[in-house]
C-alpha cells in the first residue's frame, strides 16, 4: 500500500514539475470560476426578469378593464420559463429554447424568445460555462498530463529503472491508474464545488430533488473522466514516445470534442431536418381556422346543442352559444395542435436517436445529453414547461369561454367582464419535474457512459500490462 | 541550397502518410461543409419559394376582390379593405450563401407584412428547431476555416522541427548550409500549401459552379473576398506555427503550447468577449419589452372609444368616416399606430444596443484573429446576424410607409383602387432590392 502511495505521489510530483501542465491546471480552475461567474450573474438577472415579466403580466391582464372574455381570452396571459438554480453549471438548451409562451386562445404557439437571438456573438467558439469547460478543457488538461505518463517514461528509460527498482508491474500499472483518477477526480470535484457554490448564489428556482441532480452529475462526469483517463493511459502505454501519444491525444482531443459534435449535429439535421417554422405554425393556424370555415360542422356542433338541451332554436339554449361554440371550436382544435406537435417532436426524437449512436464513439455527447437532463436545462426538461404551458391555457380559456356562455344571461347587447373575472384566472405556476420522470431517456445514455468507463480502464490496463512487461 | 531543401522537403512530405490523411482529411470536411450549405440553401430556397407562392394567391384573391368592386359586383363590405392587404417578402441569400449558415438557423427570413400587426408581432412563431441541435452548431465553410484549418496545421506542423532537433538530424541538416531559419519557414510552408491547397481548389469549384447570371460577377468578387480573408487567417496561424516550433525544444512542447493558444484564440476569447459585450451593452429585456407592448395594446382596447376623437384632435385634414362596416378596420388600424407609436422608443433603444455592440464587438477581433475571420467569412457569405436584423428593420420600417400610405383611406372607411394597388402601392421587395445595391456596397467597404 505504501508503494502504492509512494508510487501515485511520483506521478504527481512529475506533473507539478511540468510548467506547461501547471499553466494549464491553473488556467482550467480560473476558467471554471470565470464560467461560474459569468452565469451566476447571467441567471440572477434572467431570474429577475422573469419574474418581473410574470408580476407585470398579472397586473396588465387584472387592470385590463371591461372587455369580452373572448377578446380577454385573445390577449391572454404568458407562461414565463423558470430558470433552475443548477443552469449556471450547465445551461443546456437555455439560450436556443424560448423563454415564454404566449397562451392566446385559438392557437398552440411555439416558446418565444431564445436568448441565442440576442446573444452579442453566436456560433459554436462563444460557450462559456462550468459545464463546457470541464468538457473541453478538462479534457485537454488529462490528455496533456497523461501523454507522457508511460510513453514519456519509456523514452526516458525511467520506466525500467522503475521496474527493476523492484516494482511489480501491476502495481506500477495500478499506480499510474489511480494517480489519473485521483487526477481526473480533483478536476471534477473543483468543478462541482465552485458551480455549486455560484449556484446557491442565485435567485433562480431550487430544483425539488437538487441533492440526486448533484449526485448524478457527479457519476456522470466522473464515468466521463474515467473513460479520458483511461484512453489516454492506454494510448500512452501503446505508443513509443511522448510526442506520438500526445500527437495522438490531441488529435483525438480535436477530433472527438470540437469536430466530431459538429459532424454528428450535421448526420442529424440532414437525415432528419429540422421542421421549417413559418410552415409549421401556418399548420396551427389551419388547424385553429379549420372548425369556423366548416359550415357542415358548425352546423353539426349547433345541431347536437339544441339535441342535447331539447330545444329547436339557438336563442331558447340556456346559455350564450357564442360561448359554447368557441369552447367547441377550442376542443376541435386540441388533436390538431397535436398533431402538429407530434410531428415536430418525432423529428426532433429522430434527431436525438442519431446523435445518441455518434455518442458511442463520442461520450462527450452522452455525458453533455446527462448533463443538461440533471441541471433541469435539457429539451425535455423544456418540452415539459410547453407542455404545462399548454394544459394551463386549455384551462384558462375554458374558463373564460365558460364565463361567456353561462354568465349574466339576461345581459342584453354585448357581454362584458371584469376585474372580478380577471382575477379568478389563475397565474401560470410550474412545479419543477423530477428528474426520475425522465429516467427512460436517460437510462440508455448512463448505460453507454458506463460500458465506455468499463472499456477505458481495460484498454488502459492491458496497453499498461503490455507497456510493463515490455519493460520489465 | 534553398531549392534543394524545397526538393528535400517536398520528397518528405509526399510519403509522409500523415501529411496526406491530413490533406484528405481537409478536403473532405471542406466538400461536406459546402454540400451542407448547399442542401442548406436549397431547402431555404423551396420554403421561401413555397410561401411566396401561398402569398401570390392570396394577393390574386385581393386583386381580384378589388376587380369585383370597380366592376359594380355586389361584394360583402368586408372585402377588399386595405386592412387585408399583405405584403410578404423573403430575404435572397447571400452572395455565398452554401459558404455559411452563420445566423440563417436563427432568424426569419420571410415576413408578411399586414397593418394588424405591430413591430412586436410582425416576426413571431417561428421558434420551431430542435434547441438542442441549435446549439451544437453547425459545421459551415467558417467553421472550417475558422475552427478546423488551424487544428489540421498544428496536426501536420507542430513537428516541423521537434523531432530533428532532439535526434540531432537538425545538426547534420544545418551542416550543409541552410539556416535554422530557412529550415523551419521551408517546412511550414509547404506543410500550410499542402492543406490549403485542397480548400482553395474546392471552394473555387463551388463558388464557380454555383455563380449563375445576373449575380455571377458579385458572387465571384465574394469569393475572391473571401478566400483573401481565409488566406490571411491561415498565414496568422503560419506564423503562430513558427513561433512555436522556433521557441519550443521539444515537439510535445510545441503541440501542447500549440493547442493551448489554439483554444485561447478559438474558444476563450470569443467566450470572453460575448461575456463582455453583453455586460457592457446588455440587450435590453425581451420580457419588459413584450410586458410593454401589452401593457400598451391593453390600455389601447381600454380606450378604443376615444381613439377616433383624438385622432381627429391629432389629424384634422383626415376625414374620419363612421361607417359601421369600416369600424373594425379602423379600430384595428388605430390600435396598430398606438402600440407602434408607444414601442417606438424601445424597438429604437434594441436598434442603438445592436449598434453599439456591433462597434465593441470591432475591438475584440484586435484580441482574436479567429473572431475576426468569422465575422469577416460570415459577413462576406451573407449570413451575419446583422442582415437578418436588418431585414427585420426593413420590415418594421415597410410597416409604418404602409401605414401612412392606408391609413387616410381605413379611416374615411374607403377602399384603394386596383391601379393604386398595382402601380402606387410600396412593395417591401422593392425596398429590399434597393437595399441589396448597399450589398455590393459592403463589398467595397470590405475591400
Amino acid at each position: 500500500m505504501e508503494q502504492l502511495i509512494y508510487l501515485v505521489a511520483a506521478e504527481w510530483r512529475a506533473w507539478r514539475r511540468n510548467g506547461l501542465a501547471v499553466a494549464l491546471g491553473l488556467s482550467l480552475f480560473a476558467l471554471i470560476a470565470l464560467a461560474a461567474w459569468l452565469g451566476t450573474q447571467r441567471i440572477t438577472m434572467l431570474e429577475a426578469e422573469r419574474a418581473a415579466a410574470a408580476a407585470a403580466d398579472r397586473e396588465i391582464w387584472v387592470n385590463q378593464g371591461e372587455d369580452n372574455p373572448h377578446a380577454a381570452a385573445h390577449f391572454s396571459r404568458y407562461a414565463f420559463k423558470p430558470v433552475p438554480a443548477l443552469a449556471v453549471f450547465d445551461p443546456g438548451v437555455l439560450d436556443t429554447a424560448g423563454a415564454a409562451i404566449w397562451m392566446e386562445g385559438h392557437y398552440q404557439n411555439p416558446a418565444q424568445f431564445r436568448l441565442i437571438e440576442d446573444a452579442a456573438i453566436g456560433g459554436v467558439t462563444a460557450r462559456t460555462s462550468p459545464a463546457f469547460v470541464i468538457v473541453v478543457f478538462g479534457t485537454l488538461l488529462v490528455f496533456v498530463l497523461l501523454a507522457g505518463a508511460v510513453a514519456g517514461e519509456r523514452e526516458d528509460g525511467t520506466l525500467r529503472q522503475v521496474l527493476v527498482s523492484g516494482v511489480a508491474p501491476a502495481r506500477l500499472a495500478g499506480a499510474k491508474l489511480l494517480a489519473a483518477l485521483v487526477l481526473s477526480g480533483v478536476v471534477l470535484i473543483a468543478t462541482l464545488v465552485v458551480a455549486a457554490a455560484f449556484s446557491a448564489g442565485t435567485s433562480a428556482a431550487p430544483l425539488p430533488d437538487a441533492g440526486l441532480r448533484v449526485l448524478g452529475l457527479i457519476v456522470i462526469y466522473g464515468l466521463y473522466f474515467v473513460i479520458v483517463a483511461g484512453v489516454a493511459l492506454g494510448i500512452s502505454a501503446r505508443l513509443a514516445d511522448r510526442r506520438g501519444a500526445l500527437g495522438a491525444l490531441a488529435g483525438l482531443w480535436a477530433g472527438a470534442i470540437i469536430a466530431g459534435p459538429l459532424l454528428a449535429n450535421e448526420t442529424a439535421l440532414g437525415l432528419a431536418p429540422n421542421p421549417d417554422g413559418p410552415s409549421t405554425y401556418a399548420k396551427i393556424v389551419a388547424a385553429s381556422n379549420s372548425y369556423f370555415r366548416d359550415e357542415a360542422a358548425r352546423r353539426e356542433a349547433l345541431d347536437k346543442a339544441l339535441a342535447e338541451y331539447g330545444v329547436a332554436e339557438k336563442s331558447a339554449l340556456p346559455f350564450r352559444y357564442d360561448g359554447y361554440e368557441l369552447q367547441y371550436s377550442e376542443e376541435v382544435a386540441h388533436p390538431k395542435f397535436e398533431a402538429v406537435y407530434s410531428d415536430v417532436r418525432a423529428v426532433y426524437m429522430d434527431q436525438e436517436r442519431i446523435l445518441g449512436l455518434f455518442s458511442i464513439f463520442l461520450p462527450n455527447l452522452a455525458v453533455q445529453k446527462l448533463s443538461a437532463g440533471l441541471a433541469g436545462t435539457d429539451r425535455l426538461h423544456h418540452a415539459a414547461f410547453a407542455m404545462e404551458a399548454e394544459a394551463h391555457r386549455r384551462h384558462i380559456v375554458k374558463l373564460l369561454n365558460d364565463d361567456l356562455a353561462f354568465s349574466a344571461l339576461e345581459t342584453e347587447g354585448r357581454y362584458v367582464a371584469g376585474r372580478a373575472l380577471w382575477e379568478t384566472i389563475p397565474d401560470f405556476q410550474m412545479t419543477p419535474p423530477r428528474v426520475d420522470a425522465f429516467l427512460p431517456s436517460y437510462l440508455p445514455a448512463l448505460g453507454l457512459l458506463t460500458v465506455q468507463a468499463l472499456l477505458a480502464l481495460w484498454f488502459a490496463r492491458t496497453g499498461l500490462a503490455a507497456a510493463t512487461r515490455g519493460d520489465s | 541550397m534553398i531549392r534543394s531543401l524545397i526538393n528535400l522537403e517536398i520528397a518528405l512530405l509526399l510519403r509522409s502518410k500523415v501529411a496526406w490523411s491530413l490533406a484528405l482529411f481537409a478536403a473532405l470536411v471542406t466538400s461536406a461543409a459546402l454540400l451542407i450549405g448547399e442542401a442548406d440553401r436549397a431547402q431555404k430556397t423551396e420554403s421561401q419559394a413555397t410561401f411566396l407562392a401561398a402569398a401570390a394567391e392570396r394577393e390574386a384573391a385581393f386583386r381580384d376582390a378589388l376587380l369585383q368592386i370597380e366592376r359594380g359586383d355586389d361584394v360583402s363590405p368586408f372585402l377588399g379593405r386595405p386592412m387585408a392587404i399583405r405584403d410578404a417578402a423573403v430575404l435572397p441569400d447571400g452572395p455565398l450563401g452554401d459558404f455559411s449558415i452563420g445566423a440563417g438557423d436563427l432568424y426569419p427570413d420571410r415576413v408578411e407584412v399586414r397593418l394588424w400587426e405591430t413591430s412586436a408581432s410582425l416576426f413571431e412563431n417561428y421558434q420551431f428547431e430542435n434547441p438542442t441541435t441549435l446549439g451544437l452548431g453547425r459545421l459551415d465553410m467558417t467553421t472550417v476555416i475558422v475552427v478546423i484549418m488551424p487544428l489540421l496545421m498544428i496536426a501536420l506542423s507542430f513537428d516541423a522541427l521537434g523531432t530533428d532537433r532532439q535526434s540531432g538530424r537538425l545538426r547534420l541538416l544545418l551542416t550543409s548550409g541552410a539556416s535554422e531559419q530557412a529550415v523551419i519557414w521551408v517546412r511550414l510552408i509547404l506543410r500550410f500549401a499542402l492543406l490549403w491547397l485542397p480548400v482553395a481548389v474546392i471552394t473555387t469549384g463551388a463558388a464557380a459552379l454555383q455563380a449563375t447570371p445576373p449575380d455571377a460577377a458579385a458572387r465571384m468578387t465574394a469569393y475572391g473576398l473571401w478566400l483573401l480573408g481565409a488566406l490571411a487567417y491561415g498565414l496568422f496561424w503560419l506564423l503562430i506555427l513558427a513561433a512555436a516550433v522556433a521557441a519550443r525544444r521539444s515537439a510535445g512542447q510545441a503541440a501542447a503550447s500549440l493547442v493551448a493558444v489554439w483554444a485561447v484564440f478559438v474558444l476563450i476569447i470569443p467566450a470572453l468577449a460575448a461575456a463582455i459585450v453583453q455586460t457592457v451593452h446588455p440587450s435590453p429585456s425581451r420580457l419588459a419589452y413584450l410586458t410593454e407592448v401589452r401593457a400598451v395594446a391593453s390600455k389601447a382596447d381600454e380606450k378604443a372609444e376615444g381613439w377616433l376623437e383624438a385622432y381627429a384632435i391629432d389629424n384634422p385634414a383626415l376625414a374620419v368616416e363612421e361607417n359601421a362596416d369600416a369600424a373594425p378596420f379602423r379600430n384595428g388600424y388605430l390600435r396598430t399606430m398606438m402600440v407602434e407609436e408607444a414601442t417606438r422608443p424601445l424597438v429604437a433603444e434594441f436598434e442603438e444596443v445592436q449598434r453599439k455592440r456591433q462597434s465593441a464587438l470591432q475591438w475584440t477581433h484586435v484580441l482574436s484573429p479567429a473572431l475576426a475571420a468569422d465575422s469577416y467569412l460570415t459577413r462576406i457569405a451573407g449570413g451575419n446576424a446583422e442582415r437578418y436584423l436588418q431585414f427585420q428593420f426593413q420590415a418594421r420600417t415597410h410597416l409604418r410607409l404602409m401605414a401612412d400610405r392606408l391609413g387616410p383611406a381605413i379611416l374615411a372607411g374607403e377602399r384603394i383602387s386596383l391601379d393604386e394597388y398595382d402601380n402606387e402601392f410600396p412593395r417591401l421587395k422593392n425596398r429590399l432590392n434597393d437595399h441589396a445595391r448597399p450589398d455590393r456596397q459592403r463589398l467595397d467597404d470590405v475591400r
